[in-house]
């Protein structure tokens, strides 16, 4: 079992977010997250200061897509400020990094 | 009220834009009146008008706020063409822009009170054009003269009479708090609005609960990028009115699905929605609550939102691909270019800081002349470096000193623009028909010089108009057409700016002139006066009298006192008339009343200077030029007149007594002119050289000195004080009247 | 970090307001005159939060939302428009060129920041 994961953390792409994850970044974004599709995908959060409308709606269907997908997809070293702002959102950032933890 | 009020500061910064406003409406609306005027005067003449509104709100000015807004109104209807720009809304147009440079006046305190019933009959004027004369057209019916159908609707600091909702008409205050589906459409990140700020205002209202709905959302293989698919429900625990939220959504009201329903029902008593209103809620009811809200709301959406999000997926993407192009088709319409040019070279400062700057290059220009001079005293050869750097260093002063001077100077556009009012106005009173042509409204002056242009001018005119033109009828018995000409004109002449105001009317009667002269005992009954003389005898104070001076041009004031104020700011005044033709007052002013160019004289053991503008000539006189009449005063041949001789040492009080005989005399006369022309001599020891100076009032650091209009430093330091002309003419006069007398007999 | 809030306006009155109160708020601010110079001073020097009135010279303010609103750089930007006008043509005008919400003339110094708040964060 942990060798398995090992084996299969050496496939996994590590995508750091953008600072600003506003209405002008969703394009990016977007096309960022589905160049990954098809692969094990950890984002790290660790740069991010802020979080739009476009862009959670982003994550989340990402998060949907690699959810129907045999792939890993989670969330690493959120800042506060996204964690904060996904829970303003209603959005509870642990599922993302749960859903890493649970694989 | 103190200088560091910064909103007073601003007020003042408002008034001074509403001069420049002013100034832009007369100038478009004059360009509609004379019918050179195409679609972009009205609008910024429009445009003026809702600047002096805009700014008058925040101040609170209210008469002006209600004024303005009646006039733009009318110029609304003007621009969008539904009324037509004729004589008779351009005749309204300049009623209404003298009456709003009125209310700007009274609002900064410049008149003491406001024409309340030539406002209203303005207003009335402008409401009936609006209305095409359906409005009463008899304002005493009307108790209130800013019809309240124009009025209500505007200018009120609402912030939400567009915004609420359809359903939000009503007040409605729910007892607990409210629940708020809310589902942004993509237009509304598009509008650039963001629902993570719009979360975050509610939470500020009460403890919010938020719940996300990711229900429609696709997976991100199938999310197109220009959709929104998330929905928030807020339940909100605070008892507020239904007003509060909508505010919060106030911009984004088109772009998202708002619903709002409250919690424990509405205190107004109208149906709540919900039943529970007298349990205190309590977190199950609401997770309840949220449950079935969210359920009822989740279906209806999407039927409808799918359609608006196609169409907007398709409107974004041909506004991408313009988006290259885009910043150079907006680019400045044809014609503005020069404007932008204009407005981004320009800075504003303050006038202190400039004059503060203009007083140090002066000390600087001293400075370097006194250095200059130490440098001669030292005995160091022409081509020494250190005299070659001074003489670098003088050249720079003094385009320092130039380019400083530059920074004050203003186009006489400002004051000039003013006269239109003024020709219309005085033209009504009169009964006469008058067109103003004016002239170089970009001549440059400095500032101090433009703001005192005004008084004087605006004299003129009234004269001319009053006095210089015919009425029609005599216009056209002179075979003259029967609209006068007031012609209004400003050019640079020798280091002077030279103002000319001109008609085409009946010219000075000079008959009259003379006759009242005499009768005033201004002049000798055989006097022998050239037809120049006679003309400039209106400058002399006395001259004008009740029946000389109406009261449109005179308002109490004659000529002289024209004059006086012209020569104040070291100008000169003349008249030049044609009998059937016209006249041409033309006055010169210095270009600044900051520096002056000087001789500097010494005198009784004091340096003085005498200034360049009034001197005509020097000269020594041979012996046998003095002559001593009668009890001591003297007078020297200059051509072939006598002039009074005045000896500055003496009449400043130098000397205590006068100790010259003829023969001992020892010194230069200075031929001197006033502005009416008259001469005298001043008598000095020595001529040292001319030189322009930075003038000290002595007034504001010392006291009124007759005789002396100000003083100034001079390049070794010292003090020169600098002589008041018109004054030692004056002075002179008595001593000038006497010797006329004596040669007379 | 400070915003900076770029205010084009015509009137030498209202952009000395919208500074003072913005300044006083803790914005940065940059000013225009018109929407041409609008255009250009966003471009040259960016803004978190344009505030923009709507009649002026050469380019008017619906104009300038228009041309940012062209331009995917500026995708998002906060545009808040200046009216005197209440009545809703003129708001409804301005959405559909792109702003994002409104400012009544005369502001509450109070309320416009907390406008600019609500639209900008």
């Amino acid at each position: 079992m942990g060798r398995v994961l090992r084996e299969k953390a050496k496939l996994v792409t590590h995508f750091t977010l953008p600072t600003t994850l506003d209405t002008r970044a969703a394009p990016d974004l977007l096309e960022a997250l589905r160049a990954h599709q098809g692969q094990d995908l950890i984002l790290d959060a660790s740069k991010v200061d802020s979080l739009g409308g476009l862009c959670l709606q982003i994550l989340l269907a990402a998060k949907a897509e690699w959810g129907s997908s045999p792939f890993h997809f989670s969330v690493e070293n959120p800042t506060p400020v996204f964690c904060e702002q996904m829970g303003a959102f209603g959005a509870a950032i642990e599922e993302f990094c749960l859903q890493g933890a649970a694989q | 009220m103190s200088a560091d009020d910064p909103f007073e500061a601003i007020k003042q910064t408002f008034f001074l834009e509403c001069e420049e406003l002013l100034t832009d409406l007369e100038t478009n609306v004059t360009a509609l009146t004379f019918g050179d005027g195409d679609g972009e005067a009205i609008n910024a003449a429009f445009r003026a008008v809702h600047s002096i509104k805009g700014g008058a709100g925040a101040f609170g000015l209210e008469e002006l706020v209600r004024f303005a807004h009646v006039f733009e109104t009318f110029m609304d209807e003007l621009r969008s063409g539904r009324k037509p720009c004729d004589d008779q809304a351009v005749r309204a147009m300049l009623h209404a822009s003298d009456v709003l440079a009125d209310h700007i006046s009274f609002a900064r305190g410049l008149i003491p009170a406001m024409d309340e019933e030539r406002s209203n009959t303005v207003i009335n004027d402008l409401r009936e054009l609006i209305h095409g004369g359906s409005v009463s057209t008899t304002p005493d019916n009307d108790p209130d003269p800013t019809d309240p159908s124009l009025e209500a609707f505007d200018f009120k600091p609402v912030m939400f009479d567009f915004g609420a909702l359809p359903l939000d008409s009503k007040t409605e205050t729910a007892a607990d708090g409210w629940i708020i589906e809310f589902k942004p459409h993509f237009r509304l990140y598009e509008t650039g609005n963001e629902p993570s700020l719009l979360l975050r205002e509610l939470a500020r209202l009460g403890p919010t609960s938020v719940t996300i709905d990711t229900s429609e959302l696709p997976v991100l293989s199938n999310l197109p990028e220009a959709g929104s698919y998330l929905k928030w429900v807020v339940e909100l625990q605070a008892p507020l009115d239904r007003h509060a939220i909508t505010e919060i959504f106030e911009f984004v009201d088109s772009e998202c699905d708002l619903n709002l329903t409250p919690i424990g029902g509405l205190t107004s008593g109208l149906a709540g929605v919900q039943e529970t209103s007298s349990v205190p809620v309590d977190t199950v009811d609401i997770a309840a609550l949220l449950a079935a809200v969210s359920e009822d709301g989740a279906k209806p959406v999407p039927a409808g939102a799918a359609p608006a999000l196609a169409e907007q997926a398709d409107s974004l993407v041909p506004s991408v691909a313009v988006s290259n192009d885009t910043p150079k088709t907006v680019t400045a319409p044809a014609g503005g270019a020069k404007q932008v040019a204009a407005t981004q070279a320009s800075i504003r400062v303050d006038l202190d800081r400039i004059d503060k700057l203009i007083n140090v290059v002066g000390e600087l220009v001293i400075q370097q002349a006194m250095l200059a001079q130490s440098v001669t005293e030292c005995g160091l050869t022409v081509d020494s470096s250190v005299k070659l750097g001074l003489d670098d260093l003088e050249l720079l002063s003094r385009e320092i000193q130039d380019s400083v001077m530059a920074i004050r100077a203003q186009p006489v556009k400002s004051v000039f623009q003013r006269m239109p009012r003024l020709v219309r106005e005085v033209a009504e009173m009169t009964g006469k028909s008058v067109r103003l042509v004016t002239e170089g409204e970009g001549t440059e002056v400095d500032k101090t010089v433009v703001d005192r242009l005004a008084e004087p001018i605006t004299h003129m005119i009234r004269n001319a108009i009053d006095h210089g033109l015919e009425d029609a009828q005599g216009r056209m018995e002179a075979g003259k057409s029967k609209e006068g000409t007031i012609k209004l004109a400003a050019l640079h002449r020798s280091g002077h700016i030279v103002i000319e105001v001109s008609d085409d009317g009946r010219g000075i009667n000079r008959e009259r002139v003379r006759k009242i002269a005499v009768e005033r005992g201004l002049i000798a009954h055989d006097a022998n006066l050239t037809n120049e003389e006679t003309d400039n005898l209106i400058f002399l104070p006395g001259f004008s009298t009740a029946d000389a001076v109406s009261d449109i041009s005179g308002r109490g004031v004659g000529m002289d006192v024209v004059r006086r104020s012209i020569q104040q700011l070291g100008g000169r005044i003349s008249i030049a008339s044609q009998p059937g033709k016209g006249s041409v007052f033309t006055m010169s002013l210095p270009l600044t009343l900051a520096v002056q160019d000087g001789m500097v004289v010494r005198s009784g053991g004091q340096t003085l200077l005498a200034p360049l503008t009034a001197v005509i000539e020097s000269f020594t006189p041979k012996v046998g030029d003095l002559h001593r009449i009668g009890s001591g005063d003297w007078v020297i041949r200059f051509r072939d007149r006598f002039l009074p001789l005045i000896n500055i040492a003496r009449i400043l009080g130098f000397e205590e007594a006068d100790k010259s005989e003829v023969d001992d005399i020892q010194g230069i006369a200075i031929v001197v002119e006033n502005e009416a022309g008259s001469q005298a001599a001043l008598w000095v020891d020595t001529i040292q050289g001319q030189r322009q100076v930075v003038i000290k009032s002595l007034e504001s650091n010392y006291r009124k000195v007759v005789g002396i209009s100000a003083a100034t430093i001079l390049g070794d330091g010292r003090v020169a004080l600098i002589l008041d002309v018109d004054a030692l003419i004056a002075l002179g006069r008595q001593q000038a009247n006497h010797v006329n007398f004596k040669l007379a007999s | 970090m400070t915003k900076k809030i770029l205010t084009v306006d015509d009137s030498r009155t209202m952009r000395d307001m919208l500074k003072h109160a913005l300044c006083d708020a803790g914005y940065e601010v940059v000013q225009a005159e018109d929407g041409v110079e609008g255009l250009e001073a966003l471009e040259r020097e960016g803004a978190d939060v344009v505030i923009t009135d709507i009649n002026m010279p050469r380019l008017d303010g619906f104009g300038l939302i228009e041309g940012i609103r062209a331009n995917p750089v500026y995708r998002g930007l906060p545009i808040l428009v200046l009216t005197t006008e209440s009545s809703g043509e003129k708001k409804v005008r301005a959405k559909e060129a792109g702003a994002t919400g409104w400012i009544i003339k005369p502001f509450d110094p109070i309320k416009l920041i907390d406008v600019v708040r609500r639209v900008s964060g």
